[in-house]
């Protein structure tokens, strides 16, 4: 009874014919991440920072709880009247090319004691006040 | 600045979301995928313990508290109060036996969860085909 307590997630990755760098630059530009995630981002990607995606399956509130140019971004997202949920991307260089991995988890928020879990918590407080 | 459109959940408590960042954005129709059930159905099924009295009752069908309780190394008003949880998400439903419920699987709870399971997967395949195209255009 030690496994640790796991909300339900999907996992998906692609391989890009691009380099890190490139890749990052999608993920962190909120013009370039609004294309494709197919519709209008407004985001500050830097740990703590707030925004919005208008995507075709809704309106998105996001908080950004973790960013490592070139290697991992992750935010917790939420629709307007919705749950919210973790995304994770990881990037890892191959080569020229670069494997992205995205994972989505719902629809908890991350335990206490977790990394950033505690300060993410508070950080949504404030932001859903 | 425009509000949203006013939707409710299906509890019908207004949430609280973009709206109160102020950038006044109103709020397209979800895909029908029922979050707050899937939700209820994941935090339920968060619990190793809760897991394992899925596991239990898919395996040997109806059990009271106090027959599971033989089976697990926790107390019986544990895995009543654990019961209770999973009811409440809808995973198990009840029958009243003498002085005890007798709880059993309820596969419909787990379609939200799937459903969920399966919108969001479909969502990242769109979404990264469409990165895949956005990073390999450029020089």
């Amino acid at each position: 009874m030690t496994a640790p307590e796991q909300p339900v997630s999907i996992t998906r990755s692609v391989s890009l014919d691009a380099p890190a760098e490139t890749v990052w630059e999608a993920l962190s530009q909120p013009d370039e991440l609004g294309a494709w995630l197919g519709g209008d981002v407004e985001l500050d990607v830097q740990p703590g920072g707030v925004g919005t995606a208008a995507l075709p399956d809704g309106m998105w509130s996001i908080l950004v709880t973790a960013a490592e140019p070139g290697a991992r971004l992750s935010w917790l997202w939420w629709r307007t009247d919705g749950e919210l949920s973790s995304v994770e991307f990881s990037l890892l260089p191959a080569g020229d090319a670069t494997v992205l991995t995205v994972v989505e988890r719902c629809c908890t928020l991350p335990a206490a004691g977790a990394s950033g879990g505690t300060t993410a918590r508070a950080q949504l407080t404030l932001v859903r006040r | 600045v425009t509000g949203p459109v006013g939707r409710r959940g299906p509890g019908g408590s207004p949430r609280v979301g973009a709206a109160r960042l102020g950038l006044g954005f109103a709020a397209p129709e979800p895909a029908a995928v029922d979050t707050d059930r899937a939700s209820a159905v994941f935090g339920a099924l968060a619990d190793p313990t809760r897991r394992a009295l899925v596991e239990t009752l898919g395996r040997d069908g109806a059990a009271t508290a106090t027959q599971l309780s033989s089976e697990f190394p926790v107390s019986r008003q544990a895995i009543a109060k654990h019961l209770t949880t999973l009811a409440r998400a809808g995973v198990v439903a009840g029958d009243r036996i003498g002085r005890e419920q007798r709880y059993h699987l309820d596969p419909q709870a787990f379609e939200p969860a799937i459903s969920w399971m399966a919108a969001v997967g479909a969502a990242w395949e769109d979404r990264l085909e469409a990165l895949k195209r956005q990073v390999e255009r450029r020089p």
